[in-house]
C-alpha cells in the first residue's frame, strides 16, 4: 500500500479565505448555544440573596442573541455563496 | 361579536381559497411552470408547519405560566438551522440520493431495509404524535367555544365539537393530501398551501401583538415597565428545564414526521436549506416576539380563571376588536389544519407504506404478481390511515380531558419523537451502528417515555392509580413514573427526557458495539455515512431469471401505467435497446427498486422487487467494495498522482526536444549560412582577378604570373574548403570505411611531423620518443589526418615568441593518450564550447582556415572510437587525443 497523498497545505488565497468563512459557518450553532446556555446561571429566585433578573431583560438577551445569529447566517451565507459564484456552497 | 356560523363560514371560504391554491400549484408543476413552488421562500414557509396552534395559542399560555421558558421551543430549531451545515446538510442529501419518503423509511433503509424497524419507528411516531393532534383538535374546539359562548372562557369544550372538528380536519386532509400518489412523495399543493397559512398566522399574531402593545400597552417602553411589573416579571426559569427543553425541540425539530417531509422530504436543493438556516429562525422569531406582551396583558386585563391559552383570541374580543378576533382565529385554524395536514399525510405514507402494504402483499398469495392497480390500495390505505391517526388524536383528547395546558401536551409528543434522535444521528455519522442497536434503543426509549411521560398525562385514576404514582409500579418504589430509579426530585419532564434518551442512547451504542451487521446493513452504513464521498451502487441484484414484463406489470400497478413505460423506456434507451423493454440488468433493477421506494418505501419496494427477481444478493465484489473503500479511495488518488507526475515528466521531455529541434534548426541556418560566405570569398577572388586578366590589356607577365597564382591559389583552397566539407559530410553520415592497419604510434608521428615540415615556420617541436613505443591497430590514415591538422594549427595560431609544440604519449588507466601542447595564448574561455564546431575560428589572423579542422578531428576519433578533448594548459593550449582502445574499436566497428 503506497502511502496517503498529503493534503495541500498552501492553497490560494480565496479558497484559504472561503474555507476560514466556512469555519465561521460552522461554529455558529455553537456559538449561539453558549449564549444561549447563559441564562442557567442565572439567579432564578431559588437562592434570594442575589437580585433576580426582570424578565425585559431576559426578553432582551434572548431576541438580541437571535438577531446577532440571524444576521451572521445571511451574511455568511452571503459571502459563500459569492465566493463559490453563486453556486451552492 | 361575530356568531359562530359567520365563522364557520369564514373558515369555509379560507379552505377553498387554500384548495384553489393549492390546485394552481399543482396545474402550475404538471405545465412545468413550477418553478418559484421550489423557491426558497415557500421553503422557508413550509417549514413553519413547526408552528402549530401550540404556537399560537399554547406558547401565551406557557409564558403566562411560566415566563421566558416558552422560548426555549423555538431556540432549539434556530440553533438546529443555524447549524444546518452540520446535520441537515448531510440528512437532506441523504434524503436525496436514496428517495427517502419519511424519516421511518430512512431509518429502516438505513438499516438494511429492515421492515421490522419501520414498523416500530411507524408506531412511535403514530403514538408519539397523538397527542399533539389532539392539541390541534383541543385549541380549535377551544377557539369556536369562545365565539359560540362567551361564558366558555373558563370552561371545559365540549367533546361534540371536539368530534365535528376532528372529522372536518380529516375530510380536508383526506380531500387535499391523497387525491393522487405522487412519484415521488412530494406535494406541491400542499407545500405551497402550508406556506400560505404561514403567511396568515404570521400576520394574524403580528397584528395581535401590535394591538396589545401599541393599542393596549401604550408602547414598547410602557410595555417593557407592565412587563417587569407583572406576575412574570423577574427570570424565573429552573435551568434544567431550559437546557432540556431547548435540546427536546431541537432534536423533535429533526425527528417529528411533518417536520420530516417538509424538511427532507420536500427539499429540493442546498440552495434552500441555506436560506432557510437565517430565514426560518427569523420566522420562529418574529412568531415569539409578542408572546410575553400578549401573555403580560392577558393576566393584567383579563378575569382571573381565564384560560391563558386563549389569550391571543380573547384580548381582541374582550376590546371589542371583532376582525382582529376573527383574523386571529384564523391564523389559529391555519396553525392547526397546516400541522394536521402535513403530520398526518407524514404518517399515513409511514403507515401504508410499512404496516399496510406489507401486510397486504403477504396476504395476498400471489404476492408482487398480483392483477390490479396496487396504487388503488396505497391510496385507500393512505386515507384510512388519516382517519384512524385523526381519530386516536381525538381519543386522546376526549380521554386526557381536553384541558391540560396546550404546552405541556405538546412536550409530551415532542419526548417520544425525540427518541429518533439516537438511531437517527447514529444511522447518519456512525457506520458501526447496527439494526440490533438502533432497535433496542427505540424501544427502550420509546417504554420509558410511555411510562413515565404519555400514560401520567391522562391524569391520575385514568391509566395510573394515584398509589402508582406514590408507590410505584407493583409497589416498587424504583419504578415511580416521576422518580424512577430514585431519581427523583427532578422536574417530570426533564426525568422523562433524561431517562428516555439517556437509556435509548446508552442501548443503542451498546447493542450496536456487540452485534454485527448484515451485508446489506453495512453496504447502506456506507451509502448514509459517506453520502458526500461516493455514490456506489446502492446493492446487487443478482443476475435474474425474472423477466421484463413481469417487471413492467408491477411497475404499472405501482408507478402508474404511463410513469412506468416512460421508465422502461428511458432504461431500454440507456442499455441501447430499441423498445420499452430493457433488459433485467443488476442496475436497472436497482433504478427500479429506487423508483418504487418513492412510491411505497425503501422496505417494501425491496421485498416487492426480491419477490419477483428472487432474493437480493449482495455480491462478492460489494462486500469487497465496503472493506476495500478506503484503499480504493488512496489507490484512485495514487494513481492520479502518478498519472500526473508521468504527464509532468512527458511534457519536460517534449519541451527539451522541442528545444533541441529548435537548436538544430538554428545549426542549419547558421550552416547554410556560413557554407555559401566560405565559397563566396574565394570566388570573388577568382572572378575580380579573372576579369583583371580578361579585360586588362598590356599586362606584364610578372602580372600575369601573379594574378594567375592568385586564381590558383584560391581555386586550391576552395577544392581545400570543398573536400574538408565532403570528408566531414562522409564522416558524419557514418559512411566511412576504415582501413584498419597495426603499426607503430612513432612512426605515425614521425609521418606526421614530416608531412608538415613544409609550411613549419620557426615552430619547433619536442618529443619524449620513449614513450611513444605503443603498437596500435587503427585507421593510420585518419589518425595521422588528426595528428597534421592539430600540428599544422599549432604552425598557424601559437603567436608565442618562440613557438614550441610538445607531443606527450602517456597511458592513463588503460588509455593511450597523446598530448599535443604549445605555448601560445591561451583561448578564452566562452570560446573554449565553441572550437570543436564548424566554421569556428578563434583568433584567426589571416582567414585562411575553413574552420573545419578541428570538426573533423573529433569526427574521426570519435569513428575511430577514440576522443578528442581540449584542456587550457599552464601558458598553452593542449589538445589532448585518447586513442581507441582494442575493445572500444570493435565497438565503433
Amino acid at each position: 500500500m503506497t502511502s496517503k497523498v498529503p493534503p495541500d497545505v498552501f492553497v490560494e488565497r480565496d479558497t484559504y479565505r472561503k474555507r476560514r468563512w466556512m469555519d465561521a459557518l460552522r461554529l455558529l450553532p455553537f456559538c449561539g448555544l453558549g449564549l444561549w446556555a447563559l441564562p442557567i446561571i442565572w439567579s432564578n429566585g431559588s437562592a434570594d440573596e442575589t437580585p433576580l433578573v426582570a424578565t425585559s431583560q431576559a426578553i432582551a438577551y434572548v431576541f438580541v442573541v437571535w438577531l446577532f445569529l440571524i444576521i451572521s447566517g445571511f451574511a455568511l451565507g452571503r459571502v459563500l455563496s459569492l465566493k463559490t459564484g453563486g453556486r451552492e456552497v | 361579536m361575530a356568531s359562530l356560523n359567520t365563522l364557520v363560514a369564514v373558515c369555509l371560504i379560507y379552505v377553498a381559497f387554500l384548495f384553489a391554491v393549492a390546485f394552481a400549484a399543482e396545474r402550475a408543476a404538471i405545465r412545468g411552470k413550477g418553478g418559484w413552488l421550489r423557491a426558497p421562500l415557500v421553503y422557508t414557509l413550509s417549514l413553519s408547519v413547526y408552528c402549530t396552534a401550540w404556537t399560537f395559542y399554547g406558547a401565551v399560555g406557557y409564558a403566562a405560566r411560566s415566563g421566558m421558558e416558552f422560548v426555549t421551543i423555538y431556540l432549539g430549531p434556530s440553533l438546529v438551522m443555524i447549524g444546518w451545515w452540520w446535520v441537515l446538510r448531510k440528512l437532506v442529501r441523504i434524503g436525496r440520493t436514496q428517495r427517502v419518503t419519511s424519516i421511518a423509511d430512512l431509518i429502516s433503509s438505513r438499516y438494511g431495509k429492515s421492515n421490522a424497524l419501520a414498523i416500530v419507528v411507524t408506531l412511535m411516531a403514530v403514538i408519539g404524535v397523538t397527542p399533539y393532534i389532539a392539541l390541534q383538535l383541543q385549541s380549535v374546539t377551544l377557539s369556536l367555544s369562545i365565539f359560540s359562548d362567551a361564558e366558555a372562557v373558563v370552561r371545559r369544550p365540549s367533546a361534540t365539537a371536539g368530534f365535528w372538528v376532528a372529522a372536518g380536519l380529516a375530510l380536508f386532509t383526506v380531500l387535499f393530501g391523497t387525491r393522487n400518489l405522487n412519484a415521488n412523495e412530494r406535494h406541491d399543493g400542499v407545500v405551497i398551501a402550508v406556506a400560505v397559512e404561514a403567511v396568515v398566522k404570521l400576520i394574524a399574531l403580528l397584528a395581535v401583538g401590535g394591538f396589545v402593545v401599541w393599542g393596549l400597552g401604550g408602547g414598547l417602553g410602557q410595555m417593557m415597565a407592565r412587563i417587569d411589573a407583572s406576575d412574570i416579571g423577574t427570570w424565573q426559569v429552573d435551568s434544567s428545564r431550559w437546557l432540556a427543553l431547548t435540546a427536546v425541540s431541537a432534536a423533535a425539530f429533526l425527528c417529528l414526521p411533518r417536520m420530516f417531509q417538509v424538511l427532507v422530504v420536500e427539499n429540493d436543493g442546498d440552495r434552500q436549506l441555506q436560506i432557510a438556516s437565517w430565514a426560518f429562525p427569523l420566522y420562529l422569531m418574529l412568531m415569539s416576539l409578542f408572546v410575553v406582551p400578549i401573555a403580560v396583558m392577558g393576566l393584567e386585563m383579563l378575569p382571573a380563571g381565564s384560560n391563558p391559552d386563549l389569550f391571543v383570541l380573547t384580548l381582541p374580543l374582550a376590546e371589542g376588536r371583532d376582525g382582529l378576533a376573527v383574523l386571529s382565529f384564523l391564523g389559529g385554524f391555519s396553525s392547526a389544519t397546516s400541522m394536521v395536514i402535513v403530520a398526518t399525510l407524514a404518517l399515513s405514507t409511514m403507515v401504508s407504506n410499512h404496516i399496510v402494504m406489507p401486510l397486504w402483499l403477504s396476504l395476498r398469495a400471489e404476492g408482487a404478481t398480483v392483477s390490479g392497480d396496487v396504487r388503488n390500495v396505497v391510496i385507500l390505505s393512505r386515507r384510512l390511515s388519516i382517519m384512524v391517526i385523526i381519530a386516536f388524536g381525538f381519543l386522546y383528547f376526549r380521554f386526557s380531558g381536553g384541558s391540560a395546558a396546550l404546552a405541556s401536551i405538546g412536550l409530551i409528543s415532542f419526548v417520544g419523537v425525540a427518541q429518533f434522535l439516537p438511531a437517527l444521528m447514529g444511522g447518519i455519522f456512525w457506520r458501526g451502528s447496527t439494526r440490533g442497536g438502533a432497535l433496542a434503543g427505540l424501544i427502550t426509549g420509546f417504554s420509558i417515555w410511555a411510562y413515565t411521560s404519555l400514560l401520567p398525562s391522562f391524569g391520575v385514576d385514568t391509566v395510573y392509580s394515584a398509589a402508582l404514582f406514590e408507590e410505584g409500579l407493583w409497589g416498587l418504589a424504583w419504578l415511580r413514573p416521576h422518580a424512577l430509579f430514585g431519581l427523583g426530585g427532578l422536574d417530570p419532564t426533564v426525568h422523562a427526557v433524561v431517562w428516555s434518551l439517556t437509556l435509548n442512547t446508552v442501548f443503542f451504542i451498546g447493542v450496536s458495539l456487540l452485534s454485527f451487521p448484515s451485508p446489506m446493513e453495512r453496504l447502506q452504513g456506507a451509502q448514509f455515512v459517506n453520502v458526500f464521498d461516493h455514490a456506489g451502487p446502492a446493492m446487487g441484484w443478482r443476475a435474474s431469471t425474472t423477466t421484463s414484463e413481469d417487471l413492467m406489470i408491477m411497475a404499472q400497478r405501482i408507478l402508474g401505467a404511463e410513469e412506468a413505460r416512460d421508465l422502461f423506456r428511458t432504461a431500454a434507451h440507456a442499455q441501447g435497446i430499441s423498445g420499452y423493454l430493457p433488459e433485467p440488468t443488476p442496475a436497472f433493477l436497482s433504478t427500479l427498486e429506487r423508483e418504487l421506494a418513492a412510491s411505497v418505501g425503501a422496505a417494501t419496494a425491496h421485498a416487492m422487487v426480491s419477490q419477483l427477481v428472487g432474493g437480493a444478493s449482495v455480491s462478492v465484489e460489494d462486500l469487497m467494495a465496503v472493506a476495500n473503500e478506503s484503499a480504493q479511495i488512496l489507490e484512485y488518488s495514487n494513481q492520479l498522482e502518478a498519472k500526473s507526475a508521468e504527464l509532468t515528466r512527458t511534457a519536460g521531455q517534449l519541451r527539451e526536444a522541442n528545444e533541441k529541434l529548435k537548436a538544430l534548426s538554428v545549426q542549419k541556418d547558421a550552416f547554410l549560412g556560413q557554407i555559401s560566405h566560405e565559397l563566396r570569398t574565394p570566388m570573388t577572388s577568382i572572378r575580380s582577378f579573372s576579369e583583371i586578366l580578361r579585360d586588362t590589356d598590356g599586362l606584364g607577365s610578372v602580372e600575369k604570373t601573379r594574378y594567375a597564382s592568385i586564381i590558383h591559389a584560391e581555386a586550391v583552397r576552395l577544392t581545400r574548403l570543398l573536400d574538408d566539407l565532403l570528408d566531414l559530410s562522409v564522416l558524419e553520415n557514418g559512411q566511412v570505411n576504415l582501413n584498419l592497419v597495426t603499426g607503430s604510434l612513432s612512426e605515425l608521428i614521425d609521418h606526421a611531423v614530416m608531412t608538415t615540415r613544409s609550411g613549419a615556420g620557426k615552430l619547433s617541436i619536442e618529443r619524449r620518443r620513449l614513450n611513444e613505443a605503443v603498437s596500435l591497430t587503427t585507421d593510420h590514415d585518419r589518425l595521422g589526418q588528426v595528428f597534421v591538422n592539430l600540428i599544422t594549427n599549432a604552425q598557424k595560431y601559437c603567436d608565442a615568441e618562440n613557438p614550441t609544440l610538445t607531443v606527450s604519449v602517456e597511458e592513463k588507466d588503460g588509455c593511450t593518450m597523446v598530448r599535443f601542447a604549445d605555448n601560445g595564448t591561451t583561448i578564452p574561455g566562452a570560446s573554449r564550447a565553441l572550437i570543436f564546431e564548424k566554421f569556428s575560428r578563434i583568433n584567426d589572423k589571416d582567414g585562411s582556415g575553413a574552420g573545419l579542422g578541428l570538426a573533423i578531428c573529433r569526427e574521426i576519433m570519435t569513428r575511430l572510437g577514440g576522443d578528442i578533448m581540449y584542456e587550457p594548459d599552464e601558458g598553452g593550449n593542449a589538445f589532448v587525443i585518447q586513442l581507441p582502445s582494442e575493445k572500444r574499436l570493435a565497438a565503433a566497428q
